[in-house]
């Protein structure tokens, strides 16, 4: 049969074709079993890996496979009968775990032929996995668990012992702990299936640290002690830290860290914090550095901060009532000026923020609660309506008129002081009204730089459309300042403001002037229509000042005082006495302007320009007055100032108040047209939200949104839908 | 350590002296050194029989494993790149030159050696024997008696008509 081209041939049989099963086995198995004894030195490598080639290559893999498995197996058994449950069993299992593996390596590699064919045909477990998982089902798992449920019982207790700070054998822990996870459950996924570990001792050393850390921490919760209770939980944490990595598995270390942070921490916080002795408001009080750090360390490994948020806000709802409240009651006591009130109240809320800063220091500066504590602040220094706008305002103004004494590091303060507090207030236009009226008063006696440095502060902070008309106002002092200059005339100075930008309304009622006054003051308004036609002039004289050089009896002085007591003083020039009557009607001052110039210059007592009769605090129509020609005084220069009028200050609030409810209007009305005319269709809410975010400078109440947008519906802006009462028409 | 040559007599008695890094080609050679801890230093050491090899197949099986001693052959479980890889080019010439019974006994010796890249090479020499030809010539090749039928054979042929190469 075979052709002459053909080059192949079976080779020759030069091995025994005839194999004895029979024979081989009882080779290999006495040989295995000599293995499984630790006592292979005498046995020949090859001839084993021989016989099982040999077997293998004649098909009787599947009898070869069998009986190892059944062979390992008894042996196996032979074993769990000799094994005692004591303490000792860790060791002693451990021991045979270690030799179990070396033999089977040595049994698995003298079939290494039988792996590489038969398993890998079959798809079954190679040798060395059965014998793992014939000592995890013989050993360990025989008679539902026993000796596993025994080893776990061990383990538990080293650990626990550990715990309670005695000296433990880890490395036996460890090498139990790894046989665990060697003894694979899932024989169909080796590499990443349940092994003994996962599935018998996780949960149970899970549950037993539960216990153990859930009675120690309310044991430690009932001391009572704050302190006491982070410092010793901090302990804790570290040790088991440790020690976990010690012997326990990394695939446990998140599980056991999760839950004693759990339960060391989440769970227990709230209640610490709010112990009184030694809980968060002591720390807070006394700024405990040591505490609060700690604390902080504690909360952002579990990242949990609910607890201490809500506990911080309180505090300084607290804290607040303590301290700010009790000032102000005190000056309301003492029937305080409000300037006053007003630098004591905003020093003490300075102080408390220092305070709260110190602390947020501790807190690693986390943004959350700075974002936390500050919205506190917020609350309360808002929750006494327009009180915080206003004494800002005065504590600026009053910082501002003496900051020639301030050295550069008080400015500062004083910069970032006003700044935090600006931040706190939520109706930034109603302070915007407070501040103006103070600045104009500021800049038309002397302008200062420090003014400037605030208003790019505040720009700084909340944006240029703010600062807008506050930087109009400075501009209109320097234009007025070349203004005076260019008209050159050496007595005369001037300041021209645009109405839009300043808090003043024009005075409509015209006085009489002197000769004097009234020919530079059509020499003006001659040069400033020259200047710009078109531009109406208006004549504020309560703002301006004279100055007039008197030569009284003793020496001669200059005065210098407000416009209208200037021009009541001139008029005693030729005339020696004058009722009050007569001087209104010589000047036409308004009645109440009149008797404040009236009182400063005759009963206000170190300015007696003039004599009143009777001398009262009341003037009457028929009170005579006459030049005092025996005023002295110390100095040559005498600066007459008008008497505030406590009333007029009121009302001025007053109208401020009203004022900015009108500005609003317009604002809300300005914002929804806006909002209105780029959507077209909106509903109630999204309209609502949309507004809030736009305004920047105030936040409106819901109630004040919805009257404003009534309004706009009955003035025809916007319709509702004709379906959803609920939703808005923009209407061209 | 190198100079030290371990000791392998064959099943017709004669001895061979070779390198350590060369035997462990075969793993099964590998495994038994490492499970005996075998000592190459110690002059006394029993030499390790291989009954199952002649000397003119180990010779082979040297030469062959002297030529790979720095190849870097992939170590991947991926039956089918294995499968599917071309035979080396030295390795063709080498299987190309000896007669057909070494050839078997090269595949054998690798087989029972466990040196996998000489047995796949040993493998795929003899596939490529076998690729282009007829049935009829395959079974002249292999010495094979053809045991179908005449009505089983056509039957085959029918089946796999769509195979053939025409």
């Amino acid at each position: 049969m075979l052709s002459r081209k053909s080059k192949i041939r079976p080779p020759k049989k030069n091995l025994s074709n005839d194999v004895n099963f029979e024979k081989s086995w009882s080779i290999l198995s006495q040989s295995i079993d000599q293995i499984l004894n630790q006592n292979a030195s005498n046995l020949s490598f090859e001839e084993l890996y021989r016989n099982s080639y040999n077997l293998v290559l004649r098909k009787f893999g599947k009898q070869l496979y069998e009986n190892v498995k059944n062979q390992i197996s008894d042996h196996l058994l032979g074993i769990n009968s000799r094994i005692l449950l004591n303490k000792d069993s860790m060791v002693k299992v451990n021991e045979i775990w270690e030799s179990h593996q070396i033999s089977m390596r040595m049994i698995s590699d003298v079939l290494m032929y039988l792996d590489r064919v038969y398993c890998k045909e079959n798809h079954l477990p190679l040798t060395y996995d059965i014998g793992i998982n014939l000592f995890r089902d013989k050993i360990i798992k025989l008679n539902d668990n026993k000796i596993g449920n025994h080893l776990n019982y061990l383990v538990m207790e080293q650990i626990t012992l550990n715990r309670n700070g005695l000296i433990t054998d880890f490395f036996i822990i460890k090498s139990i702990l790894k046989m665990f996870e060697a003894l694979i459950e899932d024989e169909l996924n080796l590499e990443n299936g349940e092994n003994f570990y996962l599935k018998y001792f996780e949960p149970f050393y899970i549950e037993k640290t539960h216990q153990y850390y859930e009675n120690i921490s309310l044991e430690l919760f009932n001391h009572g002690n704050g302190s006491e209770y982070l410092n010793k939980v901090n302990d804790l944490i570290l040790n088991e830290e440790n020690k976990c990595i010690l012997y326990l598995s990394s695939i446990s270390l998140p599980k056991l860290n999760d839950l004693i942070n759990k339960i060391l921490i989440t769970s227990k916080i709230e209640n610490v914090l709010k112990l009184s002795n030694d809980g968060l408001k002591s720390w807070i009080q006394h700024s405990k550095q040591d505490e609060l750090s700690l604390l902080y360390k504690l909360l952002k490994k579990v990242e949990y901060f609910d607890a201490l948020i809500a506990q911080i806000n309180e505090i300084i709802i607290d804290d607040e009532s303590l301290t700010l409240r009790e000032q102000l009651k005190q000056d309301e006591g003492k029937k305080s000026k409000i300037v006053t009130i007003a630098i004591d109240y905003i020093g003490q809320v300075i102080k408390l923020k220092a305070k709260y800063d110190t602390i947020l220091n501790y807190f690693q500066n986390d943004p959350i609660l700075q974002r936390n504590i500050e919205n506190s602040f917020i609350e309360i220094l808002n929750s006494k309506g327009t009180k915080i706008s206003e004494y800002l305002s005065y504590f600026i103004d009053e910082f501002i008129k003496k900051s020639k004494e301030r050295n550069d590091d008080e400015i500062e303060e004083f910069l970032n002081s006003s700044i935090i507090i600006f931040r706190f207030i939520k109706d930034k236009d109603l302070f915007e009204k407070f501040y103006k009226n103070h600045l104009a008063k500021r800049l038309l006696k002397n302008s200062n730089d420090l003014e400037k440095l605030l208003i790019s502060t505040i720009k700084n902070e909340i944006g240029s459309s703010f600062t807008l008309k506050l930087e109009g106002m400075f501009k209109d002092m320097n234009i007025s300042k070349d203004l005076s200059a260019k008209f050159n005339h050496k007595n005369f100075q001037i300041n021209i403001l645009t109405k839009t930008f300043w808090p003043i309304q024009p005075n409509p009622s015209e006085i009489i002037l002197t000769p004097v006054l009234e020919s530079l003051q059509k020499q003006f308004n001659q040069y400033y229509s020259d200047l710009y036609s078109g531009r109406n002039l208006s004549w504020l004289y309560n703002f301006g000042t004279i100055d007039i050089r008197i030569k009284f009896n003793k020496k001669i002085h200059e005065l210098n005082c407000p416009t209208y007591c200037g021009i009541i003083i001139l008029l005693f020039e030729d005339i020696e006495e004058l009722t009050f009557k007569q001087i209104k009607e010589l000047t036409k001052i308004p009645n109440s302007d009149l008797i404040r110039s009236l009182l400063s210059i005759s009963v206000a007592p170190r300015t007696r320009i003039l004599t009143k009769s009777p001398m009262s605090k009341e003037i009457k129509d028929d009170d005579i007055f006459k030049f005092n020609h025996n005023f002295s005084a110390p100095m040559t220069k005498v600066k007459i100032l008008t008497v505030i009028n406590k009333i007029e200050t009121d009302q001025e609030r007053t109208t401020n108040l009203k004022e900015i409810e009108e500005d609003r209007k317009f604002e809300i009305d300005a914002t929804i047209v806006r909002i209105m005319k780029s959507k077209k269709i909106l509903s109630h809410n999204e309209l609502l939200v949309e507004i809030v975010k736009q305004l920047k400078r105030f936040k409106p109440s819901p109630q004040f949104i919805k009257r404003r947008i009534d309004n706009l519906l009955e003035r025809e802006y916007l319709k509702r839908d004709d379906n959803d009462r609920t939703t808005y028409h923009y209407l061209a | 350590m190198s100079s030290q040559l371990i000791k392998i007599t064959t099943s017709d008695e004669e001895t061979f002296k070779v390198e350590r890094s060369i035997v462990e080609r075969s793993v099964l050679l590998k495994h038994l050194l490492s499970d005996l801890e075998y000592d190459e230093t110690d002059e006394d050491a029993e030499p390790i029989p291989l009954p199952n090899v002649r000397a003119s197949v180990f010779k082979k099986v040297l030469e062959w494993a002297e030529h790979h001693k720095n190849t870097n052959f992939p170590d991947d479980e991926d039956e089918d790149a294995r499968k599917s890889a071309p035979i080396d080019e030295w390795d063709r010439e080498f299987l190309k030159v000896v007669d057909q019974e070494m050839l078997y006994e090269i595949i054998l010796a690798a087989n029972y050696l466990n040196i996998r890249p000489l047995l796949d090479a040993g493998c795929k020499t003899v596939a490529e024997m076998i690729r282009g030809k007829s049935a009829e010539e395959i079974r002249r090749t292999f010495n094979i008696v053809n045991d179908f039928s005449p009505e089983e054979e056509a039957a085959i042929k029918r089946e796999n008509e769509w195979a053939e190469d025409r």
